[in-house]
């Protein structure tokens, strides 16, 4: 069963709309979490997350105040980026060929989802700029 | 006084971005070290791993109780519309097992009486461990699951684990109230398995699709889609004769099982405890209840 990667979601969209509430730290202990949560190698879901941080950073006079489909297209590439980058060094890690099609079913379900969750971000970052 | 506020700003902004891209880099460089460790298999990466998995685990225990609450909703939601149908063909699903009953009463007794004119040894007795199943990976990369029982309940490493259906995987980490099953889908799972009816041992390898493979075995073997796949016990870890799958298709130096166990309703796994005299011992299966707290 594939769910979608919703911690990739999260760090792409705080680390756009308000990096200092995802520090480098933050994202790499998220990461290590996440690895606990699924099993998966440690350091595998920090790496990811790490990369996706710092195209959200270098790129957020990109997507900053522009219209939310240019930020899902944006999200779209980093995530199949990302999704195919996972799949190699996990075939490196384990050394054998690993089936593409669920990676690239998480990363369709992950794009999917970003709407919805970007939804919620939004309301929970209007309601932090009401109590500042 | 604004003005000396705005020159250390000016200051503080590049020392600022400076430590940010240092800590971006040396975070990056840990994380791949920690690839590289743990596929080096340090023990103290896993006792890490163990460590933190335990503490993590009633979180998610309280977590998964009211994910599960509503999935068990929806399902009733959804069995109330075909509640006639359901009904009719449980009865005859009802009437059919109890023939079936009858018809296996009278075999295990006809098997216990020739076991005893064989003077054979019988299988020792196994104990399941119901727990809840508290996590799973969801990713695309690992099949695993983390149950709510853990060394104080007697779980051990290598236990087998099986749902309600079948043989779902085995144990390979296990805390102190937290255990984590691989799923015989995942890459590294191998399973020692028996075909049902041509009685052929072979191994049963996950290579993270839904349908592991059937290999290693020997090559007369003739293998069908539809043979039943049972575990076989070698290796001792594993109780034999527990189903896993069928064999669901046969293609060039190929096959493929599909489980019987249901992937995406999993949510009470037992681990069963095995006690092999001679073969296992107390610290490596402990058959007995005595040390656990369900036996108290």
């Amino acid at each position: 069963m594939v769910t979608p990667s919703l911690l990739s979601i999260s760090v792409f969209y705080w680390s756009l709309h308000r990096p200092y509430l995802m520090p480098p730290v933050v994202v790499f202990v998220l990461g290590v979490i996440q690895d606990i949560i699924s099993g998966a190698p440690f350091g595998l879901s920090s790496f990811i997350m790490l990369i996706i941080y710092v195209i959200a950073v270098s790129q957020r006079q990109v997507f900053v105040g522009k219209a939310f489909i240019q930020m899902w297209w944006g999200f779209m590439l980093v995530a199949i980026g990302m999704s195919i980058l996972t799949w190699v060094v996990m075939c490196f890690y384990s050394l054998s060929f690993i089936p593409f099609i669920p990676v690239m079913v998480q990363s369709g379900l992950t794009i999917l989802f970003f709407p919805l969750l970007s939804w919620i971000f939004a309301l929970v970052q209007s309601g932090l700029m009401k109590h500042t | 006084m604004a003005l000396n506020q705005g020159t250390a700003w000016k200051l503080a902004i590049p020392l600022k971005v400076f430590f940010q891209r240092f800590a971006f880099l040396s975070l990056i460089c840990l994380s791949i070290a920690l690839l590289v460790l743990g596929k080096a298999d340090l023990v103290l990466l896993e006792r890490a791993r163990t460590i933190s998995t335990d503490a993590i685990s009633p979180v998610l225990g309280t977590l998964s109780q009211p994910v599960n609450a509503i999935n068990k909703g929806i399902e009733r939601v959804q069995e109330l519309a075909s509640l006639v149908e359901e009904n009719e063909r449980l009865r005859l699903e009802n009437e059919r097992l109890i023939k079936w009953q009858a018809a296996s009463r009278a075999l295990s007794k006809e098997n216990e009486y020739y076991r005893q004119m064989l003077n054979a040894l019988s299988d020792p007795l196994v104990l399941p461990i119901t727990a809840r199943v508290i996590g799973d990976s969801g990713g695309p990369f690992v099949r695993t699951l983390l149950l709510s029982a853990g060394r104080l309940d007697g779980v051990r490493n290598g236990q087998a684990a099986v749902g309600p259906n079948g043989v779902i995987g085995r144990v390979v980490q296990v805390g102190h109230q937290s255990a984590r099953i691989l799923l015989l889908t995942d890459l590294n799972s191998r399973i020692p398995v028996i075909l049902e009816n041509s009685r052929h041992k072979g191994i049963l390898v996950g290579d993270n699709s839904n349908t592991p493979k059937l290999g290693y075995l020997p090559n007369n073997a003739k293998v069908a889609p539809g043979d039943r796949v049972v575990t076989s016990g070698d290796g001792g870890m594993l109780p034999a004769g527990w189903p896993v799958g069928v064999v669901s298709a046969v293609s060039e130096g190929q096959i493929s099982v599909q489980a019987y166990a249901d992937w995406t309703r999993l949510e009470y796994v037992s681990v069963l405890r095995y006690d092999l005299p001679g073969l296992t011992d107390k610290e490596t299966n402990p058959g007995d209840l005595s040390e656990s707290r369900l036996g108290n």
